[in-house]
């Protein structure tokens, strides 16, 4: 059995003259909850879909639970669970009815596991799926895949367009389920605070590239808020080291800057600075910062 | 798998109710109206269409909906084989086919069967299975093409249409149908898998597309080639067919009078000077073979209803394959009226020499005509009577023509001349008075046309039915019937093709090997064929070079290995522009993936 539920080598994935994954050379290693996070466009959904063998790369190779994943066998697939932000069900069919075509469907159901976890959520068995809130159709998504106690469970931005309450009860059966006893769990999302709350290990994508790997601590850790008082002309962006994002707020200047230590206060003062303070940064603040970076933007 | 099938029918099952029912009361509505199960093979080909549409439709509507991203790997990603999900999905369409379009048919055969004097054959029942292999087949082809990895694969939409390309009556044409529905789910299986962006890896499911293409690019290519060229040359007010048709052409004669034909088969020869003054002023008459397709037993259709009309007794006579007889009903109070044999009408238990040796077309509501024989009716004493029997290597082309003292016969191989009081009056077998041997194939015969000379007749005989669009010659021949039986042959005139020669070979030039085997197969060859002229064999040649050029080029760029490189540039020289189309369509050029941009440090004030 590997040591990592996803490997991937030098994995590319192109659409037309775009590339959306660009030689991605990724291990997650078995166990605990991985956050994904990155930019629109910074390649996850494309990720998860070569992943599960739903496109192929255009170089390079990636394998899930030890398994090439242009060759997923149906024994394989019943071992990956997989939300995606849309909480794709047959709207159709009743929740009833779904229900129990999944429990047919896979060998390893935990009847337990599914009802604990819909028991966060107001769903009635011969509801029809259209006619479940988002909430309610993320909930029951979630049991339904808890359910088939898989190794390796992907979330893709579950909880996008949930509101506050749908979101928080979403997170806490995602808790309360102790699912990481028994899977990994890749969850991938913009909301920082779930992130927080949630990971053990921070994936940092952009452009089809890993940035970053780390726990979400160690990450905070590198980056510091730098505030000074610079009454005259302000060091060029280019000079100032490590630098991720530069605001002027109020004639202070305010830099987030990466794996810099206390001696970044000694280069500002050095370019006329009156007062410097530094503070640690939350983790919104702290990816806001890393991807804003190279992000790009009109020329000036 | 079971579960999918439940839900995937369950999620249509009343729109298929809902349509069955529509269906059931439609047909309900025709019966009463007319006698569906006689009808002519347009009106099948007509209902064959709507049930295709219905296939096409739900094909569309479903896998629209399932290949969604998210609703694909909803559907895909679970511990089930993807052939497993696909015949979930195709065995509820199945059903809801069978529901909305056979059961309704089923039920209305029955009903005729069961509640009226109608005509019910073996192969009548077997009607529900044709309409349903039709649908069936047109929404797997359907389905195929909705989850094809390339847009031009929609031409697998052209695979039902091989029971129209393959030349089978009754139970083959059953047969042919279903094994479209076996291909086609075949090649569902094959394009069925998680992946919607890749072309199957199976070869032979590769070799079995790139085919069903190209027999689709073939139709296409050669109708809108030759649409194009009809309109291009409308527009231009040069098409031989729309306005004044060239002078000496095959047009021209065939819109000719029968008066100015001859004179013009005649030439200007003086010594026909009086022929053609006769000519002008005989009774004339013209016609041309029409029947050639006659119905054999078992057919599911026939190309007009084997039925006619008793005027005297109101009367409908029908013809039934089981039984080989005619039965009737009245049209009054649509009771039963007995059974027509050959031998007129059978009284009690019909016996093996009252059933016709094969399903007669029905002419002059009167005459009863097989290949070989021709039978006559007679309403006043309701019997039938041989009149004519044609030689084993021959059939009958028309209806008998009466031309002054004499009834013309045009036969496959000969114009056959009777007595015409022997035959209108008598009711006994006739024999040949004289008989004049055709000069060409009847597949090309346009026309023949007849005067009625002081003694004797003036034959014209007018090829080139099919020089528009074939390689035959176009030619009149005019001949002289003695009254003495003698044939004297007075004069034949080439004529000339009223299209360009490249034109006229555009099936061969296009599509040289979908041409070639319908050529080997015998489904186009005419008995005039001439062969093909050196410029058509140099021009295939030309395209069969530029083909492999593009081919190549275009191979290279599709970043294809060096084998499969080769074995396509081969394969398109023989297939020419079908297969270079088909590989356009197949493999685009591989687009190479920009750079990336410029980082720019984002920086807000």
């Amino acid at each position: 059995m590997s040591d990592y539920v996803i490997e991937t080598e030098q994995l590319s994935r192109s659409f037309g003259r775009k590339r959306a994954l660009n030689a991605l050379s990724l291990r997650v290693p078995r166990g605990r909850i991985h956050a994904i996070v990155g930019a629109n466009g910074a390649g996850k959904s494309t990720l998860f879909r070569v992943l599960l063998g739903f496109l192929p790369p255009s170089d390079g190779a990636s394998r899930v639970l030890g398994r090439d994943s242009q060759a997923l066998t149906p024994e394989h697939r019943g071992r990956i669970g997989f939300v995606n932000e849309e909480h794709t069900l047959p709207g159709w069919m009743s929740a009833e009815a779904v229900t129990a075509m999944q429990r047919r469907h896979y060998p390893r159901w935990n009847e337990a596991m599914y009802r604990h976890v819909l028991g966060h959520y107001h769903v009635l068995p011969h509801q029809k799926i259209s006619q479940l809130s988002r909430g309610e159709r993320a909930g029951l998504n979630l049991a339904l895949a808890l359910a088939q106690s898989p190794e390796l469970l992907i979330l893709d931005e579950p909880t996008l367009g949930l509101d506050v309450v749908a979101k928080r009860a979403f997170l806490q059966a995602l808790l309360d389920s102790n699912a990481t006893e028994h899977c990994t769990v890749i969850y991938c999302s913009h909301q920082m605070e779930e992130i927080e709350r949630l990971a053990d290990n921070l994936i940092i994508l952009e452009r089809g590239e890993l940035r970053h790997m780390s726990s979400p601590e160690d990450f905070c850790e590198r980056i510091r808020h730098w505030v000074a008082d610079i009454p005259f002309r302000a060091p060029d962006h280019a000079d100032v080291p490590g630098l991720l994002l530069a605001q002027k707020i109020d004639q202070l200047y305010h830099y987030t800057v990466l794996d810099q230590a206390e001696d970044f206060g000694a280069f500002l003062r050095a370019q006329g600075a009156r007062y410097v303070q530094s503070m640690p940064v939350s983790l919104d603040s702290a990816v806001n910062g890393f991807l804003a970076k190279n992000h790009i933007a009109p020329a000036a | 798998m079971n579960e999918l099938f439940k839900a995937e029918l369950g999620r249509f099952l009343k729109a298929g109710l809902l349509y069955g029912v529509l269906h059931l009361l439609l047909l309900a509505f025709m019966t009463r109206l007319v006698d569906l199960l006689q009808q002519p093979l347009l009106v099948y080909r007509v209902a064959a269409l709507v049930f295709a549409f219905t296939g096409l439709l739900l094909a569309a509507y479903q896998m629209s909906q399932h290949r969604k991203p998210g609703a694909w790997v909803y559907l895909l990603h679970r511990p089930l084989h993807p052939a497993r999900i696909a015949m979930a999905l195709a065995g509820a369409a199945a059903v809801l086919l069978f529901i909305a379009v056979a059961l309704p048919l089923l039920l209305d055969i029955g009903g005729v069967a069961l509640f009226s004097a109608r005509i019910v054959d073996t192969r009548h029942w077997l009607l529900p299975l044709c309409a349903w292999a039709i649908a069936f087949g047109v929404y797997l082809c359907g389905a195929c093409a909705m989850l094809a990895p390339r847009r031009g694969m929609a031409l697998l939409l052209c695979l039902p249409l091989l029971s129209l390309a393959v030349p089978a009556s009754g139970g083959g044409a059953l047969a042919v149908q279903l094994l479209a529905v076996l291909l086609a789910a075949g090649l569902l299986l094959t394009l069925f898998h998680p992946d919607l962006t890749s072309l199957p890896r199976a070869a032979a499911a590769r070799v079995a597309i790139v085919l069903v293409m190209q027999v689709g690019l073939s139709f296409a290519l050669y109708w809108v080639l030759t649409l194009g060229v009809e309109f291009g040359l409308m527009a231009l007010g040069r098409h031989p067919l729309n306005g004044i048709p060239p002078a000496g052409g095959y047009a021209e004669a065939e819109r000719a009078d029968s008066a100015a034909l001859l004179r013009a088969g005649l030439g200007n020869d003086a010594r026909f000077a009086l022929l053609r003054e006769q000519a002008g002023v005989a009774e004339q008459a013209a016609w041309g073979p029409g029947a050639a397709d006659y119905p054999r037993y078992g057919q599911l259709t026939s190309p007009m209803p084997l039925e006619f009309d008793d005027a005297t007794r109101h009367l409908r006579w029908s013809f039934s394959h089981d039984r080989g007889l005619f039965h009737g009903v009245d049209l009054a109070t649509r009771k039963d009226a007995g059974w027509l044999g050959r031998r007129g009408i059978v009284q009690g238990a019909a016996a093996a020499a009252d059933r016709f040796e094969q399903p007669p077309l029905v002419f002059d509501e009167r005459y009863l005509v097989t290949p070989h024989r021709l039978y006559q009716f007679n309403a006043i004493d309701q019997s039938v009577h041989l009149r004519i029997a044609l030689p084993e290597d021959e059939y009958f082309t028309a209806a008998p023509r009466k031309l002054g003292t004499r009834v013309l016969v045009l036969g496959s191989r000969r114009l056959h001349v009777y007595n015409d009081s022997e035959f209108l009056a008598g009711t006994s077998q006739v024999k040949d008075l004289h008989t004049l041997p055709l000069d060409g194939a009847i597949d090309n015969m346009g026309r023949i046309d007849a005067a009625e000379l002081l003694d004797g007749y003036l034959v014209s005989l007018l090829h080139g039915r099919q020089s528009y669009h074939q390689d035959v010659p176009a030619w009149q021949s005019v001949f002289r019937l003695h009254e003495d039986g003698r044939v004297e042959a007075l004069a034949r005139r080439e004529i000339g093709r009223d299209y360009p020669l490249l034109f006229r070979h555009l099936g061969w030039v296009v599509t040289p090997l979908w041409y070639a085997l319908q050529y080997r197969l015998g489904w186009i060859v005419s008995g005039d064929a001439e062969g093909l002229p050196r410029a058509v064999w140099l021009a295939i040649a030309a395209l069969a070079v530029a083909c492999m050029l593009i081919t190549a080029w275009q191979a290279r760029r599709a970043g294809l290995r060096p084998r499969e490189r080769l074995l396509w540039i081969l394969a398109n020289g023989v297939t020419g522009l079908p297969g270079l189309l088909s590989f356009l369509l197949l493999y685009p050029p591989a687009v190479q993936p920009r750079k990336r941009g410029m980082t720019v440090l984002h920086t807000t004030a």
